[in-house]
């Protein structure tokens, strides 16, 4: 009796339970889409009638485009450069057996560890400082240190799965190491850096509470949605946020295409 | 580690001495530098801006924090609510992550990256999903309304309900993907092993699949719990004042009153307080699993 039950609740329960939880995760995001075509200027549930308006008054707003030029920036320099720099470190990182590696890898988690009003408060503390306040490159910096031990896990994941042998070999064919990277190794992860660099892109165009502290009358995206949602929450934020899902999920979906496709051709 | 004739190459140390180095260490120094400059200056500015009073070192702004009166309650219920965050998270989601680690690896990619999808999208769009859901004229009031079940619509939003739920919603990917990966690191064959012995599925699964994933989930409850504490978007949106977090306790030290100071001391309190309930966590986990004797089970 106990077994079966057990047994049962294995097969048909657990799949049910998934489903549920799935549900939980995506329904409301997949809600918010049907809202941006309603015709109702308050949000009311089903939405009524049809109507495109919503994104007409995003796309004919000089602040919601202002906001998302300005985001579009701040992400597009973070994630080159927390590109860059993760992939520098991990190539030390992966190095098992390193004791720099050793010492590093956790010191980097920090920024994942510390909550992010920490560092928004103590980034507020610095750029008032050193004058920094609203500068757009500033906040590109901080957002690229949040995006790092991402980069760096990624990558250096990347590069314990391929291993070094060919770049070694490359070496010993007298190649150096800047070319043995370029040529040899790089090619090899490209994937990895390309989805660690779209992560890291989308790591700082929706962060909000850190920009919120430093970034003043220069309004980012999520500002000009917070501001939004706090005091009139217009249609218009259903379609912005309809626009977000939509290219986040084709980005997530295709980056997974292109690591998955390079394993693939690996395998 | 038998087979003699490829070692020499390809073994971990034995051509260590003689290999030409691939990178050298500087590769680490620019991210060294990002590192100290964005991130160890500025949470240093924030210790040193605690301990500053009207006139030199003082532990003013700590007793304002952690004195008798609103920060305190605020401290405590941001506690107790990312406590019960950490819980839930782990409880709803251990089902699904054990559902994850029993699928083959082929659809389980698959499902993983649904369930992880949620993770990427903004914050500020998951929350103003549950808008669309828990709002007075959102799915779930028009669902209610519309079967008869009540007259007029319910308030969900602006209650701890709603925080309940939408802070569970946020950190629930994280808290699977956690326990997922420890449980695709446990020898399936064990469990095979006890149904040959005569064990019953159930007694298998409490006796070695629990223990065995139980690692996993209190890393996933800590880090679950130590995000929720940080928390500002969500119980903003979705929560009464009742609900103030710290995190929205410093933004307002910050931006309306400017007291710096006081959302210094505020930010350090959150920090300690993280770290201390993390670390007692811990200790308690490995007393406690040294005493049934799962302790360095691998």
């Amino acid at each position: 009796m106990k077994r079966s039950l057990w047994e049962k609740s294995g097969r048909y329960l657990l799949p049910v339970y998934f489903v549920g939880v799935l549900l939980y995760l995506l329904l409301p995001l997949l809600l918010v889409i049907p809202m941006s075509i309603s015709e109702t200027r308050y949000l009311k549930f089903p939405p009524q009638g049809f109507t495109f308006r919503w994104y007409q008054e995003f796309f004919a707003s000089a602040g919601w485009i202002d906001a998302t030029l300005r985001s579009l920036l701040i992400a597009a320099a973070s994630a080159a450069l927390a590109t860059a720099i993760g992939t520098a470190a991990a190539l030390v990182l992966s190095r098992e057996g390193s004791k720099a590696a050793r010492a590093a890898g956790p010191v980097f988690l920090g920024p994942q560890v510390v909550p992010v009003i920490i560092l928004a408060l103590g980034t507020l503390l610095v750029f008032s400082r050193f004058g920094l306040y609203g500068s757009l490159w500033g906040v590109a910096l901080v957002h690229a240190v949040l995006a790092l031990p991402f980069v760096t896990t990624t990558v250096s994941g990347a590069l314990r799965q391929t291993g070094d042998t060919l770049a070694r070999a490359a070496r010993v064919l007298g190649a150096r190491p800047h070319e043995a990277f370029w040529h040899v190794t790089l090619p090899t992860i490209r994937p990895a850096v390309i989805s660690a660099g779209v992560f890291a892109f989308f790591i700082s165009f929706d962060e909000l509470v850190i920009a919120l502290f430093v970034m003043g009358q220069n309004e980012t995206l999520p500002m000009r949605i917070w501001a939004d949602m706090r005091h009139d929450l217009t249609p218009v934020v259903a379609a912005v946020a309809t626009l977000l899902i939509v290219v986040t999920f084709a980005a997530v979906f295709m980056s997974d295409l292109i690591q998955r496709r390079a394993q693939r051709r690996a395998g | 580690m038998s087979d003699g004739v490829a070692m020499p190459r390809d073994g971990k140390g034995a051509a260590r001495g003689r290999r030409a180095p691939l990178s050298s260490l500087w590769l680490l120094a620019p991210a060294a530098v990002l590192f100290l400059f964005v991130f160890i200056l500025p949470v240093g500015e924030v210790a040193l801006w605690s301990v500053q009073g009207e006139a030199g070192l003082s532990a003013e702004n700590y007793e304002a924090a952690l004195g008798a009166g609103p920060y305190r309650t605020i401290l405590f219920g941001t506690l107790q609510l990312s406590f019960g965050v950490a819980c839930a998270c782990i409880l709803v989601g251990y089902p699904a992550a054990y559902f994850l680690a029993s699928r083959p690896p082929r659809n389980r990619t698959l499902l993983l990256l649904l369930i992880l999808t949620p993770l990427w999208v903004s914050v500020l769009v998951r929350t103003f999903g549950w808008i669309v859901v828990l709002g007075r004229e959102g799915l779930v009031n028009s669902m209610l309304i519309g079967i008869g079940a009540v007259d007029g619509p319910l308030q969900m939003l602006y209650t701890r309900g709603a925080v309940y739920v939408a802070m569970v919603q946020v950190l629930l990917p994280v808290a699977i993907l956690v326990m997922f990966s420890t449980m695709t690191t446990i020898n399936r064959s064990l469990l095979m092993a006890s149904r040959i012995l005569g064990a019953s599925p159930w007694r298998g699964f409490v006796h070695i699949f629990l223990p065995l994933s139980a690692g996993g989930a209190v890393n996933a409850w800590m880090l679950t719990f130590v995000l929720a504490l940080g928390f500002f978007i969500t119980p903003a949106l979705v929560g009464g004042p009742k609900e103030t977090m710290i995190a929205n306790l410093i933004a307002t030290q910050i931006t309306l009153t400017l007291d710096w100071g006081l959302g210094s001391a505020l930010g350090m309190v959150l920090v300690v307080a993280g770290f201390a309930v993390v670390g007692a966590i811990a200790l308690l986990f490995r007393r406690v699993t040294g005493l049934s004797g799962h302790g360095g089970s691998r």
